[in-house]
This record gives structure tokens, C-alpha cells and sequence, in this order.
């Protein structure tokens, strides 16, 4: 048996190799860290090397597939290649007879550190809360928040989460449900207080978040303060008296998320939501039809501020949106998603197409107002149209926002060709170097007062890029920093309009871009 | 002017029935105040609470008459005598100021490094707390983990005697080339047999930096026959009371062989586990971990062994259904039993297992044996490779009722006891390893459905850690104890008289 083992581990090894050299964000070498590559599988086949002290380290003896690479130091911990900052991606080395050998830059970035107290406003540790320290990314062209770690309060409020990827962070601590806010000192007797503690972030406010470097040891206060449930209560306004309707309250893009339900009974077109916290909500209602929500019936979708005292607000239903989508296109392999993102918000949601049951295509949008039509494919939108069935009305949905009025039941009629163009470029610093995993952001419609699909990507570790798919036409791209995030360059497009580079692309071509990182980055 | 004292009359009345609370928090031994502590006054209806100040004090307002308790908790603090009080608030006696006292629990804390000092991040720390559970003692293990600097920091343990391990995962590149963390344990011993204990009391605050060993570990590599997808493998030591959290191995469950890439010298039981139709499988091997390689482990799933055996009543059994189950907790094996019917779990590791049989309401224990020995006066010896024999439990129906009567004094009953009944052996040579542990009281109550034969009820002091099961101390005791008879369908009388409050 153990012969046998042997001969099988033997019969596994092949000619190809891996050499490289890892280093920190910096450009310092790693030396005396262990290198491993192990399979899709997380299977070894020969045993880790360690670095040398220029950090250079070469894995042989692997037969032909895709490797992962991951590096591990007892002061450091462990790091993969081509490791992305949303959990879980990581970037594989692919080893055959083409490329028997790859040489590559294993860069390591240095692991930032959020540690602090969470506590009351008047000094009272709050333990046992979780902590989590959730990170502004994108995922798919759109912006969003991931958790990338969390942390239970110690006995002192403690709280220390280690391995953070740099980035724009908040760092939110949560009460598994609300709590009674104590008076400290003195209370009295039939004195009833409604102020509870639910969650506290840092900082407190969102749109101003933290900014974590390589490296960096933050130390932050997170200060519960007082909130004061309130009640949302209204009536629905041309509620059908046959069957029942559900009120959902959401809030709207919290990072941590928390919501309340209520439902309407038959007859009775008021609703009472109790215990709700301030924030912006989306305030939902639905008919139902026994029973069970249904999109055919009437809807309607409104944002709520809440704010410290009691809202009542009607809610009026109207006939469904239904917005449906029928493509055209040469045959293709992958797939087409298409989705509609409100106008007036350049980082909100994107409504995708979503399967229906009888093989259409439909996009949930949640209200009226003006949207801009978002497509992911390596075909190019060559046309789009929105088509109001029985009616000769159409709008041009391709390079301009649409609107969608109350109760619009309309087809987006979207046309694919295969004559697309293709982007390649290179961010470079002012010097002319490329920027390993530079950030970059192509406008695909719109424009820098009003941008429709925008979508943003990172260089690899060459700094080289390329977009696929692209209608032919004349393309903005801004490009900076991955240090940098995101967020002030979304905010302020309509100021950076004199630093975009403009990219003719052609049918069946490829554009070339040399891309300069924005002066304010360098 | 008369509707003026119409309305100051009744205001009046209500100003003197209410009353002020006023109290502190402190900790029992240093007497510091204790700020942010959680105060609650609990009356008739809601309890109303409140902080702490920074001097620990704490005041209730225009609080009415009536009959309340008040108590203080804190994170990191245990409840101490005078922890709380209960009282009648009259307006004719206003309460005095209290003085809650909170114990600090213990503390323990260090840093986890490796043999050159670095420290060790997300080290596993292992404790064993010295416990007593139904007058054994016992050893519970609990695991924490360190942060990404080594540190660890673990508050509200119970005050007791602890032993404090470490140990950690290697890398990759550690294990291919045979080094491992073993268990280390303070003062820096690999065995914990040879490690030492450590007092925590309340309040104490103990710092334990532990610096892990490289050890040379060998590599295991096997088979399983009969593996499935259901089929799950585990490594464990041998010696039970001193679990490790995790070792780590791959395998694959499609062609069985599996890898242990790093082990630590030791005895080790390498298990599978499968669960199928309520019925448990297992087959195990003892791995002697040394220094050479192991290649060519095998086991073999598919002639699993089993512990099983029948329940059987000696009527038409109780109305309520369900297939009779049994559990392994620690050393006991508990066998419920609902109902007539086979039972079939996995074997356990290799061990001594008392068996305990919950009867349905209404029955007792008649018999339990194994292969015809009964094992209601000895333990099962299971081994990793034969079963044992079937188990046959007997259940019947009645049996007798021990009625335990409390002696009172000036109308007050004494101090609260412990009963503890054990049945004599057959021989008459000490007492069935499997006792009725009574709850602690001072009151009188009756035990139903007991097995007719000979007992001493023991009168053990309400002591947590009393290790009463101890044959010395039983021993001892012997003179002071009530010998019991229970006799199917009817009543004994025990008279329990107790140390006077």
C-alpha cells in the first residue's frame, strides 16, 4: 500500500513550473515564506517551497492544470495570488504545454487591523455585540457592501478585526434585538422610556466612511446612541376588498440590513408597523391572490424617511409595472443579463431580467421614474426600444434614460450584434509605469452630468485591462489608483470630465488606450 | 379654596407612600465600586432598572409599598452572597441604603508563541476545569481561540481548578516536512497528566503565556472500505479526557483513502461515523503514532461495529410510540426508552461506559445485560475491535415508592441535603455504579417507580464539589445512612433529619 501511494504521488508530478518572485504592496521582498501550490481541488502535489531572500521562489515538478497559489508566514498569515478583495476569488496560474512555465509577481498586501470599543454614550461597554467591519465594493459593475470580518465584543467592548483588505469601510456593531436603554445613576419609578440601543457604526454616517491603508491599525469609538422606535401607520388607497395585501418596511441599502413586515387583512385598508427605527425605507405594498403575493395585481413602492416621531402615510396601489425584455441576437455561448437602475442614483441597484415561469423575461422594477438601461455581454447592444404593446409609442433605450411611468406595462426590445469592438489598454502612473491593479471606470452610456452603464474593473498586476463587447462608438474611461475607491470619483464625474480619455472603438477592432491615472491620484 | 385641598389631600397621601431606594455595587473582596453594573428592582409588575454611576451607586425613585427583590449583574462578575436581597418596602421603615456585592469572576489571559517567541495567531487554547457532576469528579474541556496576535483572554469562568493548553495548526510547508504543534499545557509540558493545575478563585487574574514545541510528527495514509458519501472520519486521542479541538486530515470519501499529514506522537482512534434509517455504524482502528511514517491504515466501514440490543416490557409497554434511542455523554451511555424495540448506535471509542436506562413514566428498570451478565452493577468495556454482546433491557411496570420525610425543628425545616439513593450490590459488597441522585432540598417528596431491592439513601451535604461517589467517602458515610427496602407496590418511609439552619 504505502508503494502503491508512492508510485501515485510520483505518476502525478510533471515538467511544468512556477517561479516568481513575492513581495509586499511596497516592493519589499518575503523572504522565508512558504509558497504552496495546490489544485482547483486544494490538492497538493508537491510539497511548498520557502522564499529566498530576494523573494524568489521556484514551485517544479507540476504536472499540467490551474494552480492556486498561497504563501503563508507565522508574522503575516496567509495570502493567495491574485487574491481579490471579495471573499473567495482568487486568481489561478494556468500551466500546459503552451505554457509550460510562468513567471509571476506574487504580491502581498499588507493586512490592515480595526480594533476598538464599543460602548454607550455615557461610557458603559457594550460586550457581546457584534462587530462588523463591512467594505464598499463592487460586485458586477455596481457598487455594494461586503463583510470582510466581524468580531463579538469582549466582557470590556473590546473588539479587534485583523486581515482587512485596504478600502472604504464602516464598522457596524449589532444588537441580536433591540435593547432598553438604562438611565445611569437614578430611575424612577413609573417612568417608561421607549429609547433602545440597536446598532452604532463608525462613523455614523455612511456616506462618510473610513479609509483603511496597507498596513494601518485603526482604533475607533463605536457609540451606541439612543434611538426612539416610532410607528408607521396609513391606509392603502385603491386596495382591492377581496383578498389580503402585504406591507413590507425595509430599510433601504443599510449595510447590515434590518426590516419589519406587516399585513392588511381583507376589509381593513389601514396598516400599523410598530417599533420602527429612523432611516430611509422602502415602503412596499402588494395585492395578493389567495393568499400569496402576485405581480400581475397592483403594487406600489414608495421611500419613507423616518425620523423621530410617528409617519402616516397612504400608500396608493396601481396597476403592476411590467416591464418585459426580448433580446435578438447571433447565436452566443454566454449569457445575456440586461436590468434597469434608477437615473437618479449612479450607485444604486440594478433591476435585473429575471426568468418567469412561462419563459418570459421581466424586470421587477419597483417605481415609477427614469432609468437607464444596463446590459452585460460579450455580444454588444447594437439597438433598444421600449415598446408599449398596442400603442405606437416607443423610446429609445440604448444611449438615453427611459421613463417609466405609473402602471407602464411596456417591452424592452433589445438587439445584439456580433459586430462588437474591444478595448485593451494600460493604466500608467504620470511616469509612464504601468499601475499594477489600477482602478478604472468606462462610461458605456451616458455621460459625465448623467451617467447611465458605468462600469468599473482593476487592472491585473500589469496594469493591462480589456473590455469586449462594446458597440462601436466613442467611450470615456477614468482611471486611478487601487488604493483610491471609488466613491469620490462617482461623485464628482461631472468634475473629472476634463481628465477623461476618449476611446473610438470600431466594429471587429480593438482600440488600444493608454490610460493616465487622474492628476488628483498621483 | 375648597376644591384647592380636595386636590393637595390625595397628593399628599401619595408623597408619603413612596419611597427612595439607594444602594452600591461593589466587589466582593477589594469592596471597588462597581460602575455600569445593571440593577433591577423586580415588584408586582415590570421590573424597573438601571445603571450603575461611576461611585457604583444606584437610585430607585417614588417606588410604591409592596414586597420587592433586588439584584446586580455585570459581565465579567458572578453573583455573590449578599448578591441579592428581597425586602417589604413599608413607608413606615424606609429601607437603608444597599451594598450589592458582586464577585469578579476570574480572568485568565496570555499569549500564545512559538519556540522562537513569535506569537502564534488564532492558537487553539485548550482548559480543562476540574468538575464535579453527580459526585464524580470530572474534567470538562473548553476551547477558545487566540487572535491574530496569540492573544487570548477568556472572562466569566467559574472559580475552580483549570489546566491551561495550547496548540495550533502548521502550514503546508511545516507539515510536509514532519513538524506539528503538539499540546502544550503550563508549565510547558506535553503531557497533561504531568501539567500543573491552577487555582482560579473569584477576582483573580491569572496571565499564562504558553510557548508551543515543534514536534516531529509522522504522516498517516489509509483506506477506508465501504466509504459512501454518508460516511464521515474523525481523529481523536486515545486518552478521552484531554481531547484535542481538531486534527487535521483529507479524505476522500469517493475512493475511501484518506491522508493525516502531521501527527503528533501519541495513541490516537481513527473512526468513521454514519447515521442511516436512525441506525449508527461505525468501524475504528487505534493509531500508535511514533516516528516512522504509517502508510496502508485500513478500515472497514462496511463491518462496522454496533452497539445494540432490544428493550422489552413486561406488558404491552406504555401508549406513546417512538423507537427507543441511545446517546453517548462522556462516559454514560444513556438509553431512552419510549418504547419496545431494537436499538442500534455506532460503537463509541474504546472506554468503560456506565450504562443509565430512562424508563417511560411508570416503569422501573427490571433488568439490563449483556450476553446474559447483567451491567446494572458494572460497566460495558468497549473495545475497537468486537462489539459487544446485545444488550437486553428489561422494563416493568409499578415498582415501589420511596417517600423521603424531613425532619422540622421550631416549625423550620434544616439545612437543604443532597439524597443520594444507591442500591446495594447482589453480592452485598458495595452498591450498582448507577445511583438515583436526588435534587437537593429540605422538604418532603416522594420517588415513584422504584426497582424493588435493598438501598442506603446517603445524606450528602449540598456541596457542589463533594466527590460523594467516591468509595472512601461513601465508605465513611455508611453509619450515618438509611438503609432503605423497596418492595414492589408499596410505600417506604425515609426520616431525614438535617443540621438546623
Amino acid at each position: 500500500m504505502p508503494i502503491h501511494l508512492a508510485l501515485l504521488l510520483l505518476a502525478q508530478t510533471g515538467p511544468y513550473s512556477v517561479t516568481g518572485r513575492i513581495s509586499l504592496d511596497d516592493g519589499r521582498p518575503l523572504t522565508n515564506t512558504e509558497i504552496a501550490a495546490t489544485t482547483n481541488g486544494w490538492n497538493e502535489v508537491v510539497d511548498p517551497v520557502l522564499s529566498d531572500a530576494q523573494g524568489r521562489f521556484t514551485i517544479s515538478g507540476l504536472p499540467a492544470g490551474m494552480y492556486i497559489l498561497s504563501a503563508n508566514r507565522d508574522d503575516l498569515g496567509s495570502f493567495f495570488y491574485g487574491q481579490s478583495p471579495q471573499p473567495g476569488l482568487v486568481t489561478g496560474v494556468n500551466l500546459n504545454d503552451r505554457f509550460p512555465h510562468q513567471d509571476i509577481a506574487f504580491r502581498v498586501t499588507r493586512p490592515a487591523t480595526i480594533t476598538g470599543v464599543a460602548q454607550t454614550a455615557t461610557g458603559a461597554p457594550m460586550s457581546n455585540v457584534q462587530v462588523q467591519a463591512v467594505r464598499r465594493a463592487w460586485s458586477n459593475g455596481q457598487p455594494t457592501f461586503q463583510s470582510m470580518g466581524s468580531y463579538m465584543t469582549d466582557d470590556r467592548g473590546h473588539f479587534r478585526i485583523p486581515r482587512l483588505w485596504r478600502g472604504r469601510y464602516l464598522v457596524c456593531a449589532s444588537l441580536p434585538q433591540a435593547q432598553p436603554v438604562l438611565p445611569v445613576g437614578i430611575a424612577r419609578f413609573g417612568d417608561k422610556s421607549d429609547a433602545v440601543f440597536t446598532e452604532a457604526c463608525y462613523p455614523e454616517s455612511s456616506k462618510e466612511l473610513l479609509k483603511l491603508n496597507p498596513g494601518q491599525n485603526l482604533d475607533v469609538d463605536i457609540v451606541f446612541r439612543p434611538s426612539y422606535p416610532v410607528v408607521v401607520s396609513g391606509r392603502v388607497v385603491n386596495a382591492a376588498a377581496t383578498d389580503s395585501i402585504s406591507i413590507q418596511l425595509s430599510l433601504d441599502q443599510s449595510p447590515l440590513g434590518r426590516g419589519s413586515f406587516s399585513m392588511v387583512q381583507p376589509g381593513d385598508q389601514s396598516f400599523r408597523i410598530p417599533n420602527v427605527l429612523p432611516g430611509r425605507y422602502r415602503l412596499t405594498a402588494q395585492a395578493h391572490f389567495n393568499g400569496k403575493p402576485d405581480r400581475d395585481l397592483p403594487s406600489a413602492t414608495l421611500i419613507l424617511d423616518v425620523a423621530d416621531s410617528d409617519r402616516t402615510v397612504d400608500i396608493t396601489l396601481a396597476e403592476p409595472l411590467r416591464i418585459t425584455v426580448t433580446t435578438h441576437a447571433p447565436p452566443h455561448k454566454d449569457q445575456i443579463t440586461a436590468g434597469l437602475r434608477p437615473a437618479d442614483d449612479p450607485g444604486g441597484p440594478v433591476y435585473q431580467a429575471e426568468s418567469q415561469p412561462d419563459g418570459s423575461m421581466l424586470i421587477p422594477v419597483p417605481y415609477p421614474g427614469r432609468y437607464w438601461l444596463v446590459t452585460r455581454t460579450t455580444l454588444c447592444p447594437s439597438g433598444a426600444r421600449l415598446e408599449q404593446p398596442g400603442t405606437d409609442r416607443l423610446a429609445e433605450a440604448l444611449n438615453h434614460a427611459i421613463q417609466i411611468t405609473p402602471g407602464l406595462r411596456a417591452n424592452l426590445d433589445l438587439t445584439f450584434t456580433a459586430d462588437c469592438g474591444e478595448i485593451k489598454g494600460t493604466v500608467l502612473d504620470s511616469s509612464g509605469k504601468p499601475v499594477p491593479r489600477g482602478r478604472h471606470l468606462i462610461l458605456m452610456t451616458g455621460t459625465p452630468d448623467d451617467p447611465g452603464d458605468l462600469f468599473l474593473d482593476s487592472a491585473d498586476d500589469h496594469g493591462e485591462f480589456s473590455y469586449s463587447g462594446l458597440p462601436p462608438g466613442k467611450y470615456v474611461m477614468w482611471a486611478w489608483p487601487e488604493a483610491d475607491e471609488w466613491d469620490g470619483v462617482l461623485a464628482s464625474l461631472r468634475d473629472l470630465a476634463a481628465q477623461q480619455t476618449v476611446i473610438d472603438v470600431l466594429p471587429n477592432q480593438t482600440a488600444t488606450v493608454k490610460l493616465p491615472l487622474l492628476r488628483s491620484s498621483q | 379654596m375648597r376644591l384647592a385641598i380636595v386636590l393637595l389631600i390625595p397628593c399628599l397621601v401619595r408623597a408619603q407612600e413612596l419611597e427612595k431606594i439607594t444602594g452600591r455595587v461593589i466587589e466582593s473582596t477589594t469592596k471597588a465600586p462597581i460602575a455600569n453594573a445593571t440593577v433591577t428592582l423586580q415588584g408586582e409588575g415590570s421590573p424597573l432598572l438601571v445603571l450603575t454611576d461611576g461611585l457604583g451607586t444606584f437610585t430607585f425613585l417614588e417606588v410604591p409599598p409592596g414586597r420587592y427583590s433586588l439584584n446586580a449583574q455585570r459581565p465579567g462578575y458572578d453573583q455573590a452572597a449578599g448578591g441579592n436581597a428581597a425586602f417589604n418596602l413599608d413607608s413606615s421603615a424606609p429601607p437603608k441604603p444597599f451594598e450589592i456585592t458582586l464577585r469578579a469572576a476570574p480572568l485568565l489571559a496570555g499569549i500564545v508563541t512559538g519556540e522562537n517567541g513569535t506569537p502564534i495567531p488564532n492558537a487553539t487554547i485548550q482548559i480543562f476545569r476540574r468538575d464535579v457532576r453527580d459526585g464524580e469528579a470530572v474534567i470538562s474541556p473548553m476551547s477558545y481561540a487566540a487572535n491574530d496576535l496569540g492573544e487570548y483572554r477568556v472572562v466569566n469562568l467559574q472559580p475552580g481548578r483549570y489546566l491551561i493548553c495550547a496548540t495550533a495548526s502548521t502550514s503546508a510547508y511545516k507539515q510536509h516536512r514532519h513538524l506539528v504543534y503538539g499540546l502544550t499545557c503550563h508549565p510547558g509540558v506535553s503531557d497533561p497528566d504531568s501539567a500543573q493545575w491552577i487555582d482560579l478563585q473569584s477576582g483573580a487574574e491569572a496571565h499564562v503565556d504558553l510557548r508551543l514545541s515543534m514536534l516531529h510528527a509522522i504522516r498517516v495514509t489509509g483506506i477506508v472500505r465501504g466509504a459512501s458519501d454518508h460516511v464521515g472520519l474523525s481523529l481523536q486521542r486515545l486518552d478521552r479526557r484531554y481531547p484535542l479541538p481538531f486534527i487535521p486530515l483529507t479524505w476522500d470519501n469517493k475512493s475511501g483513502t484518506f491522508t493525516v499529514p502531521a501527527l503528533a506522537p501519541g495513541d490516537y482512534i481513527l473512526q468513521t461515523f454514519e447515521t442511516r434509517d436512525g441506525e449508527g455504524y461505525s468501524a475504528s482502528v487505534i493509531i500508535h503514532a511514533g516516528t516512522e511514517d504509517l502508510a496502508g491504515i485500513a478500515i472497514d466501514h462496511s463491518a462496522s461495529l454496533a452497539l445494540a440490543g432490544t428493550v422489552a416490557f413486561d406488558d404491552e409497554g406504555p401508549t406513546a410510540k417512538g423507537r427507543p434511542f441511545l446517546n453517548v455523554q462522556g462516559e454514560t451511555l444513556r438509553l431512552y426508552a419510549p418504547a419496545t424495540g431494537d436499538f442500534r448506535i455506532a460503537i463509541p471509542p474504546p472506554g468503560s461506559y456506565l450504562l443509565l436506562v430512562q424508563p417511560p413514566p411508570g416503569y422501573y428498570v427490571a433488568s439490563a445485560t449483556e450476553g446474559g451478565v447483567s451491567v446494572l452493577d458494572r460497566p460495558i468495556d468497549i473495545t475497537a475491535d468486537a462489539a459487544p454482546a446485545p444488550l437486553e433491557i428489561h422494563l416493568a411496570k409499578g415498582g415501589g415508592e420511596l417517600k423521603l420525610a424531613f425532619a422540622r425543628e421550631n416549625s423550620a425545616y434544616g439545612e437543604p441535603v443532597k439524597p443520594v439513593l444507591l442500591r446495594r450490590a447482589a453480592d452485598g459488597n458495595g452498591y450498582l455504579p448507577s445511583g438515583i441522585m436526588l435534587p437537593a432540598t429540605n422538604t418532603d417528596y416522594s420517588i415513584r417507580n422504584v426497582a424493588p431491592g435493598e438501598y442506603v439513601l446517603f445524606i450528602v451535604p449540598n456541596d457542589p464539589n463533594l466527590e460523594y461517589m467516591d468509595p472512601a467517602w461513601l465508605n465513611d458515610h455508611e453509619s450515618s445512612a438509611i438503609p432503605v427496602s423497596i418492595q414492589d407496590g408499596q410505600t417506604t418511609t425515609a426520616n431525614i433529619k438535617t443540621a438546623s439552619r
